[in-house]
């Protein structure tokens, strides 16, 4: 992984760790904190309806005993009293009920009948049994759940409510004044809207009124006036979940943004840290290819920066000290070129000048073998002279080595003919070959046939008439491999690293230029020429030619 | 006036009890013309349509700007008004003549014409009304009236089989003479006269009886409570429609009969059985219908045939009620007691398992359903004539048994005496109980509370007389 992607994707561990880490304790805690929130006003609300309902079973009583106390009472009781029945009695009821606020009144007498009804005025002149019912409790007690049957919109329905029976005597007549409030649906909207919960009032297994509405997951909390009804409130818990929910999103989204920040941040400043190293990186590799003199570029401060200087003044130097180290080698070589050719014109001239001395000494002795002398002495300088030639030949030819002229080759064919053309060998000699097929190099056909039978010829001279040969064409992780191997005694260890060398030579009369030009040749081409030893003592040449580049 | 043959005692009675009932004032003191008579109405807004005007109150307001050929000035005297004389010229035959000369606020003079309109609205789709039932014995039952106009003020009027009460019945306040007009709203001839000031009537001074005592009607709409509120302030001078026990004034007459008229396919067999064991007329008039309404156990009310009470039956089981679908009891809007007692109705038929919804409703849509049969319970009033065979006529055609007429009125109006007459309707109103759906209820007549300083005389109908209406002196 590159040092950026490690160094960016360190910044987004260093940014969502702590991240990851507050967020369930955070969650934890909002999630505590909303549900006390939650309960609190459960219960504050519930306070609230109790308070209400307190009120209600309040009015109850209060209007019952007002009513009690009243002048209409009193004057209702005496028209009773005197048997007198008017149709404004079946409106006496409706009236005082709504006057006094109460949505339950009925004006009994000592037998249960209604003789005025506000809640439902039709039932005049009916008993009312659970209504009369109340009338047996002690006077003073809290207000009674009961059924009670209301105007509906298909015929009377059965409605709870709280109320509260005061007597009214007059003589010996006695009216039972029964007021309360009904547990109705105005009741339960009135709760609903002071405690935000959807109310339901149900009795007899069903539900008779209902206000409100509560979102699931709700918390329900009830208030039972046994054994005519019961309250139920159900507390709506989705906004605190939907708090819940949407704080984790939040933090969800903040902890996205955040790793996308820091990983963009990290990217940044890893770029900006890395691009330093990556430029001296890529110089290296150009430094390495052979690009003398390669520079970063990039302004960097720090240990980086000294990082780039130090490369940039090393590279320079390297430059410089290489190219002095080509100069100087490139003077030594032709100094040593020079050495060797001087060495080499030097050892002909010498035996010429030793005949050309013997016959002017002849000559001056008037020696009688001068003829004989003179015979020796032009056939002695004539070979060195052809001597001199072949040297001057031979160097001439090291020296104009021509371009190669590349073009594709098949080596195993090219070996092929080059076997086919060499001249037969003797019967000692055992010629082995491993050629693969179907391999392409870019080559001078002309001079790689040079190489190989350069190579053929040393392998040949080397192994004397009597031995192996191996010649084996392979791919090589370089490209394309051609080996020429011999059982002959091989080349000494000392002799390895100059075989290549011009006019270095181990044969009494071989120029020494033949290796030097097939490594030549091998450079030309940009592959190489290599000297391995081998396990039985022979000498194995290795030509390394590239393969070509794929299509 | 011809034709009309004498009543039976019980009307002499009547009328003689009458006019006990009217004003403590002595009846034959004439009063001073002039004054401004301030009635609090409440009633709904005045009516345009004489057959929708025919609760008492809404029928004696009404009958101040409307008026019909002749209106009983007893049970059973006729006095003709808009007609200067009714006579008989045959076995079946009346000759009809109008007043000459009598003009119709923004309809020119009174026509025969007008009269057979008027009356043919009756018959018509979309005002068809039960009182049709009065014209059933002329020819064509009284759609064809066009044919019986012999000149623009006489009408031949002729019956399809013996009707000795037909003059009466020409009498009722629901045969006014109502003439449309433009715009919606009808005109009429009364004593009072509509102004533009759309609460006060004026005097009439070309009305055929004479200009009335009073200069004019000053009209307040109010509830009850607040027009007894306005007479005990004394800022009006009567209630019309309502009453306190102190100063209760009353007719004799309850003709304005309410019945409750049921579809029996809707209800079931069973339902007048359970709706007898149920209700308690007696308790119905005590406790929730209006001030002077007397239970009636019959189809004709108490004033015109005496009540035999029915027996309560046993009711029949109330689970299979549950589930049958809920009936509808339409009843007038306009009647305030009609409330009270349709919930009587429905709480105590609730108790044997009836589930009814109740709906109040206009009393031109009551009528409306009613002419199409578009009802499951209505609570149905109408003001009958105060003689049985027109009243039987009557409560046949409300019962929606329109073709019974045909079979029931030859047998009644064949007989020429009226005490015979009369039993024979008191015995086919007995006999057609059981079979017509309509269950009578209780009957009321017209009540009113007033300022001792005035006068006001009761007519043949049982409704207040306010063109000799007059005051006393302070």
């Amino acid at each position: 992984m590159r040092l950026r992607t490690q160094l960016a994707l360190a910044f987004a561990c260093l940014a969502i760790v702590p991240l990851a880490l507050v967020l369930p304790w955070a969650l934890s805690n909002l999630r505590r904190t909303l549900t006390q929130g939650f309960d609190a006003r459960v219960a504050s609300a519930m306070i609230a309806a109790r308070s209400v309902l307190e009120q209600v079973s309040k009015a109850s009583t209060v209007g019952a005993e007002e009513l009690a106390d009243s002048p209409v009472l009193e004057d209702f009781a005496r028209e009773v009293h005197a048997g007198h029945a008017t149709p404004s009695t079946t409106t006496l009821g409706e009236r005082l009920m709504k006057s006094r606020g109460l949505s339950v009144l009925s004006l009994l007498d000592s037998q249960g009948v209604t003789l005025s009804s506000g809640h439902l005025p039709a039932r005049l002149g009916d008993r009312d049994p659970a209504l009369f019912a109340t009338t047996e409790q002690p006077s003073g007690r809290e207000p009674l759940p009961v059924m009670v049957e209301v105007r509906g919109d298909a015929g009377p329905l059965q409605l709870p409510a709280l109320v509260a029976a005061r007597a009214v005597d007059y003589g010996e007549t006695r009216i039972w004044v029964v007021a309360g409030i009904l547990l109705d649906d105005r009741l339960a909207d009135q709760l609903s809207r002071l405690t935000g919960a959807e109310v339901t009032i149900a009795g007899a297994g069903s539900a008779l009124a209902h206000a409100g509405a509560a979102d699931a997951p709700n918390t329900e909390k009830t208030i039972d006036f046994q054994p005519i009804a019961r309250l139920t409130f159900a507390f709506s818990r989705a906004p605190q979940v939907s708090a819940e929910g949407g704080i984790l999103r939040a933090f969800v989204l903040i902890t996205g943004l955040g790793l996308l920040l820091a990983i963009v941040a990290g990217w940044v400043v890893a770029r900006h840290l890395t691009r330093p190293l990556e430029a001296l990186t890529t110089a290296t590799r150009q430094l390495a290819a052979g690009s003398l003199g390669v520079s970063v570029r990039e302004e960097s401060s720090g240990e980086v920066g000294d990082l780039v200087a130090s490369f940039n003044r090393m590279s320079a130097e390297l430059k410089s000290v290489t190219e002095r180290l080509i100069s100087s080698e490139r003077t030594a070589a032709w100094q040593e070129v020079a050495r060797r050719l001087a060495h080499e014109i030097k050892n002909p001239l010498t035996p010429i000048q030793m005949s050309l001395e013997t016959l002017a000494a002849a000559r001056i002795a008037g020696s009688p073998e001068f003829d004989r002398l003179f015979n020796e002495g032009v056939k002695a300088m004539l070979e060195e002279v052809e001597r001199l030639r072949r040297i001057v030949d031979e160097f001439s030819r090291f020296a104009r080595l021509p371009k190669p002229r590349l073009a594709p080759v098949d080596p195993a064919e090219l070996v092929r003919q080059v076997l086919a053309l060499h001249p037969a060998r003797p019967a000692g000699v055992r010629l082995k070959t491993e050629i693969s097929n179907g391999m392409t190099v870019q080559a001078d056909r002309d001079l790689l046939t040079q190489v190989l039978m350069n190579l053929l010829k040393n392998a040949d001279e080397a192994i004397g008439g009597e031995g192996e040969i191996a010649v084996r064409v392979r791919r090589h992780s370089d490209g394309v491999a051609v080996e020429i191997q011999d059982s002959g005694p091989g080349v000494p260890a000392e002799h390895r690293a100059r075989v290549f060398e011009p006019y270095f030579t181990t044969k009494a009369d071989g120029s020494g230029l033949g290796l030097a030009i097939a490594s030549r040749i091998c450079q030309e081409h940009g592959g190489r020429l290599e000297l391995d030893a081998t396990a039985g003592g022979g000498a194995l040449f290795r030509l390394v030619l590239p393969a070509p580049p794929e299509p | 006036m011809k034709g009309p043959k004498q009543v039976g005692p019980f009307w002499a009675i009547a009328a003689f009890v009458h006019f006990l009932c009217v004003h403590p004032a002595d009846a034959a003191e004439r009063g001073n013309y002039g004054g401004t008579l301030r009635i609090a109405f409440t009633g709904p807004e005045a009516q345009a349509e004489p057959s929708l005007a025919d609760a008492p109150a809404d029928a004696a307001l009404f009958q101040t700007s409307f008026q019909g050929l002749c209106r009983l000035q007893s049970a059973d005297k006729l006095q003709p008004v808009l007609a200067t004389e009714m006579e008989q010229t045959g076995a079946r035959t009346w000759r009809i003549s109008l007043v000459e000369g009598a003009r119709i606020r923004s309809a020119g003079g009174l026509t025969a014409r007008h009269v057979a309109q008027s009356w043919a609205r009756l018959s018509q789709q979309g005002t068809l009304s039960p009182y049709r039932a009065l014209l059933y014995p002329l020819r064509g039952e009284g759609r064809q009236l066009e044919g019986a106009i012999l000149s623009s003020s006489m009408i031949e009027l002729s019956t399809a089989f013996a009707w000795p009460d037909l003059p009466a019945s020409l009498c009722h306040p629901a045969l006014a003479i109502a003439v449309p007009i433009a715009g919606g709203g009808a005109v009429g001839l009364g004593p009072f006269t509509a102004t533009s000031r759309g609460d006060v009537l004026e005097e009439n001074l070309s009305f055929p009886l004479g200009r009335p005592y009073l200069d004019r009607l000053k009209i307040v709409f109010a509830n009850g409570r607040r027009a007894l509120r306005l007479l005990s302030l004394a800022q009006v001078d009567l209630v019309l429609g309502e009453a306190e026990k102190t100063n209760l004034i009353r007719s004799p007459l309850e003709l304005y009969a309410t019945y409750l008229a049921f579809k029996a396919e809707r209800t079931g067999a069973d339902f007048r059985g359970d709706f007898e064991g149920a209700v308690d007329r007696a308790q119905l008039t005590q406790f929730f219908a209006p001030t002077a309404s007397v239970p009636m156990f019959n189809l004709l009310p108490p004033a015109l045939m005496p009540q035999s009470a029915t027996t309560a039956t046993r009711a029949s089981a109330a689970s299979k009620r549950r589930a049958a679908p809920p009936l509808t009891l339409l009843y007038d809007q306009a009647l305030p007691e009609q409330r009270l007692v349709a919930e009587r109705i429905q709480v105590r038929l609730h108790d044997l398992g009836y589930r009814i919804v109740l709906k109040p409703v206009s009393r031109s849509e009551l009528r409306k359903r009613w002419a199409l049969g578009q009802f499951d319970l209505m609570l149905h009033a109408v003001l009958m004539p105060p003689l049985p065979a027109p009243a039987l006529a009557l409560a046949i055609e409300l019962a929606g048994k329109h073709e019974l007429l045909a079979s029931e009125l030859p047998r009644i109006g064949a007989e020429a005496e009226a005490a015979v007459r009369e039993l024979k309707v008191r015995e086919r109103a007995l006999a057609l109980a059981a079979q017509l759906p309509l269950i009578p209820l209780y009957a009321q007549s017209a009540v009113l509370s007033a300022s001792p300083r005035w006068y006001l005389p009761f007519d043949g109908q049982g409704l207040p007389r306010f063109d000799d209406a007059y005051a006393v002196g302070e």
